[in-house]
């Protein structure tokens, strides 16, 4: 043994480098052992490949914003008979006499949308009634619905949906100077 | 320190900390889970969204309860009738508008607002404090709380409502107010021996006489959310009509 040893730690520093050595792979051993039985067993899987890991929160975070804009066009001001009121209350008043307020609904939503929905296309509806809309499309990537109270024992249903955006549509930017 | 000695200690320390890493997740119970990455941050998302709309709901409710309740004032004053005209008596008693205009208020604005939400299964027994002042009215719910359910977990989220109508529409009764103190007036003045033509003159209330009651239609104001024209109309009894 000692002749075995005297052959194969014939340099000087051998040991020590022998000890590091192994030292180094206790290490990497040990890392390992960490991560295949504590992080990869423990780590948030995803269900469906083909979907993506943070789609569902992309998506919801754009209902919030679509679902906002309906709300916030529900809530707008205007001026109706020398008199301010709110969208919401136009709806109301539209869907008890079509005849009469039909122009200023679909003029107000038509100038509220256009003015939103810049490059995207869109349709409004109050019930199955279409009060505006902006280009085509057959499928709505994005939908929204509100439903604000009426009379007895009813309520109107708004909803907005969005189509892809407008290609065509170029954006102009003025450069100062 | 000895040259060499640094990679052992090394791989002591890395072992070291590496278990108490392991006992950690094995202490706190951190368990594996089945979701998407951004799933949880969706699901609280999308109870955001209900949370909004939810708020837009009792908001334009209370709204609509507003304007329903200034109909009632209009029709049916403080709960006392002659015919289809309200009584207003400033007698001690339930048909003094002095003292009841407020309540009466309040009870048609509990009423209405009360149906109104019942239309949403969310809100429907949803419990609320309101008040009418000078400052304006505000509405106030108790928390209500939300949860979204997956297979293994539950998201809970209360959130509260307060509806400050002051924004909104001029909330204040005061066209009724300032018609009560004028129609006290008039009493006064009729129970002075005055005619009811002296007393139109004198009060600028225009009221014609019927029988023993003098009845009054009230310029009339418009309701803000239907842009209907409402009356403000009543009838006063005098002892002293001539």
């Amino acid at each position: 043994m000692v002749g075995v040893q005297k052959i194969v730690l014939n340099k000087k520093g051998q040991e020590l480098a022998i000890f590091g050595m192994v030292a180094f792979l206790l290490i990497i051993l040990t890392l390992l052992f960490y991560w295949f039985f504590f992080v990869t067993p423990l780590a948030v899987k995803s269900k469906l490949p083909s979907y993506g890991p943070i789609q569902q929160s992309i998506t919801a975070q754009d209902r919030l914003d679509l679902d906002l804009i309906l709300l916030n066009y529900l809530r707008t001001p205007i001026v109706v008979e020398n008199t301010y009121i709110t969208i919401s209350d136009l709806a109301r008043l539209y869907s008890i006499n079509k005849l009469k307020y039909e122009t200023p609904m679909k003029e107000e939503t038509k100038k509220i949308m256009d003015a939103v929905f810049k490059s995207y296309n869109y349709k409004l509806k109050i019930g199955d009634t279409l009060l505006a809309e902006k280009g085509q499309f057959d499928e709505p990537s994005l939908s929204a619905k509100q439903f604000i109270p009426f009379q007895e024992g009813a309520t109107i249903s708004v909803s907005l949906e969005t189509g892809e955006q407008d290609k065509s549509y170029t954006t102009e930017y003025t450069v100062a100077g | 320190m000895k040259k060499g000695q640094f990679l052992p200690m090394i791989a002591i320390f890395t072992i070291l900390i590496v278990g108490i890493l392991g006992y950690t997740f094995y202490k706190n119970k951190i368990k594996e889970r089945d979701e998407l990455v951004g799933e949880r941050a969706g699901f609280i998302i999308n109870t955001l969204i209900e949370n909004e709309k939810d708020y837009f709901f009792v908001e334009d409710s209370a709204r609509l309860a507003f304007c329903d309740s200034m109909e009632d004032l209009s029709n049916k004053g403080v709960g006392c009738l002659k015919g289809n005209y309200p009584l207003w008596s400033f007698n001690p008693d339930n048909c003094n508008p002095d003292n009841n205009m407020v309540n009466s208020f309040n009870k048609y604005f509990d009423e209405n607002f009360r149906r109104y939400i019942s239309y949403n299964t969310r809100l429907k027994n949803l419990k609320y404090t309101f008040k009418l002042s000078d400052d304006g009215f505000f509405l106030v719910s108790d928390p209500i709380l939300i949860e979204t359910i997956d297979d293994k977990s539950i998201i809970s989220v209360k959130y509260d409502f307060k509806v400050d109508l002051n924004k909104k529409i001029a909330s204040n009764i005061k066209d009724y107010t300032d018609t009560v103190i004028l129609a006290k007036k008039y009493l006064t003045c009729i129970n002075n021996g005055k005619t009811v033509d002296a007393c139109n003159v004198e009060t600028k209330l225009l009221g014609s006489k019927s029988d023993n009651l003098i009845k009054f239609d009230v310029s009339s104001i418009k309701n803000p959310c239907t842009l209907r024209q409402m009356e403000i109309k009543f009838v006063l009894e005098s002892v002293g009509l001539s």
